[in-house]
């Protein structure tokens, strides 16, 4: 077993899911250190609790083992879709215990993940996909902190526009147009990432 | 809506910010084979996926990877007929249909749309119940079907003998037709007789081949039903028919599929059902009606791109249907 996860995301290739479907288990393990750094970073910005994230990712991965026949290469990277499946199982999470909403969280790039990190830096931090990871910090820290909030509220705590209005006592139009103003300059700003 | 307030919305669709009816629409609005807004989402939903690219990593606990390792167990190497299942069910999602958000899991649901999920839940283990004893009555019918097509050609058989030996008699009086008025009044006679059998015989042709068309049909079904490898897919009902509902078995051997849909709206004049299949874009999988009983069947030969396919979806087309979606999507279902 690879105990360096080297996460990245351009060497989780079509390839190595491609492997997995085939039920290869070198090939699941192989996926696993390379992705499960990133996946359970977000899962426990979500979740906001390091067991149920690891549960969490659990579910994933046997859900990948089991149907990653569904990934294709033309839909996006292979770690795109495993981000947009952790995300989305975290958010069925947080909505079936209805406790999201606890705090205001109001930063995209920090909270939950960073209040249990390890002390033990990943290698990912130090090499590979370091451009990605630099291209999507500048561009988030060029939107202004309303948008940036409301972005946040969205894609980790899963809330609606009208639930994100509500919570900030904001106008629904305003809420709206932060969201769409930021994902448009987060949209160019990246495009570097997924040409 | 207009085109423009789909795009508008796309933003808020890629980040997951829009409640269950605005994403329905842009769906349909998707489905309906808009470009612009397939491309325009895909870019926001590629920026969507790189924002945990941010955050400060956390690697998971040591023990996880053990754990679901152990967990993991070996579909190793699938038998060549459980991996055509396996592709059957879960055919490979194509272009923009899967940048669609993934639907909610039932844990997330409303409880009312939960007690419908029970009632779909319901509707399927009952509707697997009926295919059984819809097979045993496809089986009996299609034994009536075939003694009723015996007795129909045993019909046709004696008319054609009947008719060829009025033809003999025919040419004997044709022969005697210069004998005088008697003769020439039989022969009208025996013409008319002609003209009726032929009529008779026509007619018993068309219904032997009537039941002929039958029997396959049922003989279709019968294999189909029977075959292992038949997969289903549910379709339920969007906006404009929340409570209707649909099935739809596929073979992917044979590229056959059944479709049986249920509470469906009335057509309005000049109107019919379509049913799509969502590869890059939407194909059409051909047009139904329904009958008295809101249901709606088909069956589907030669499904387009099988392997591909991720959704289905049924829409309410102008008679004959169309080309491309063009009006509201009744039903959708995913692989």
């Amino acid at each position: 077993m690879d105990s360096h996860p080297r996460h990245a995301e351009s060497t989780v290739s079509p390839d190595l899911l491609g492997r997995v479907a085939k039920g290869d288990r070198d090939a699941f393990s192989r996926l696993y250190d390379l992705s499960s750094p990133l996946l359970f970073t977000l899962a426990l910005r979500i979740l906001k609790e390091r067991d149920e994230a690891a549960d969490l990712l659990q579910e994933v991965y046997l859900e990948v083992w089991k149907k990653s026949v569904r990934y294709d290469p033309r839909r996006g990277s292979p770690m795109a879709w495993l981000i947009v499946l952790t995300r989305s199982r975290a958010i069925d999470r947080i909505r079936t215990r209805g406790t999201r909403g606890a705090k205001i969280t109001d930063s995209l790039d920090e909270t939950g993940a960073a209040a249990v990190a390890d002390d033990d830096p990943s290698p990912y931090e130090q090499r590979a996909d370091a451009e990605t990871r630099t291209i999507v910090t500048k561009a988030l820290s060029e939107l202004p902190d309303a948008q940036r909030q409301a972005l946040a509220l969205a894609y980790y705590e899963g809330l609606s526009h009208t639930e994100i209005a509500e919570r900030l006592s904001e106008p629904v139009g305003t809420i709206k147009t932060r969201i769409k103003l930021g994902m448009s300059k987060l949209r160019v700003s990246l495009k570097p990432c997924f040409e | 809506m207009a085109h423009e307030e789909f795009e508008d919305a796309l933003p808020l669709y890629a980040i997951g910010a829009l409640n269950r009816q605005e994403r329905q629409s842009i769906d349909a609005h998707l489905l309906a084979g808009c470009t612009v807004c397939h491309s325009a989402l895909r870019e926001y939903q590629a920026a969507t996926a790189r924002l945990a690219h941010a955050l400060p990593l956390t690697s998971p606990p040591a023990e996880l990877k053990d754990r679901i390792m152990a967990a993991a167990v070996a579909p190793a190497a699938p038998p060549e007929t459980a991996k055509r299942q396996e592709r059957a069910a879960a055919p490979e999602p194509p272009a923009w249909i899967r940048h669609i958000q993934p639907p909610p899991t039932t844990r997330m649901i409303h409880p009312a749309l939960a007690a419908m999920l029970v009632i779909v839940f319901m509707g399927v283990g009952y509707y697997a119940w009926s295919l059984q004893a819809q097979l045993a009555a496809l089986t009996s019918g299609r034994e009536r079907v075939e003694a009723a097509l015996q007795e129909a050609t045993a019909r046709a058989t004696a008319l054609q003998r009947d008719l060829e030996a009025r033809q003999v008699q025919m040419a004997a009086l044709r022969a005697q037709a210069h004998a005088g008025d008697t003769t020439r009044t039989q022969l009208a006679d025996r013409e008319q007789e002609i003209a009726q059998l032929r009529g008779a015989l026509a007619e018993r042709e068309m219904e032997t081949n009537i039941l002929r068309k039958t029997v396959a049909q049922r003989d279709e079904m019968l294999t189909f039903l029977r075959s292992a490898q038949v997969k289903v897919v549910s379709l339920a009902g969007m906006e404009r028919a929340r409570g209707a509902g649909a099935f739809l078995l596929y073979d992917q051997d044979s590229k056959k599929a059944f479709f049986y849909g249920f509470n469906l709206p009335p057509l309005p004049a000049g109107k019919t059902y379509q049913l799509w299949a969502i590869v890059n874009r939407p194909i059409s999988a051909g047009t139904f009606a329904t009958d008295h009983g809101s249901k709606g069947r088909m069956i589907i030969r030669n499904l387009p791109e099988l392997g591909s396919i991720t959704k289905f979806a049924v829409s309410m087309e102008p008679e004959g249907g169309r080309p491309q979606p063009t009006g509201d999507i009744y039903l959708a279902g995913q692989l």
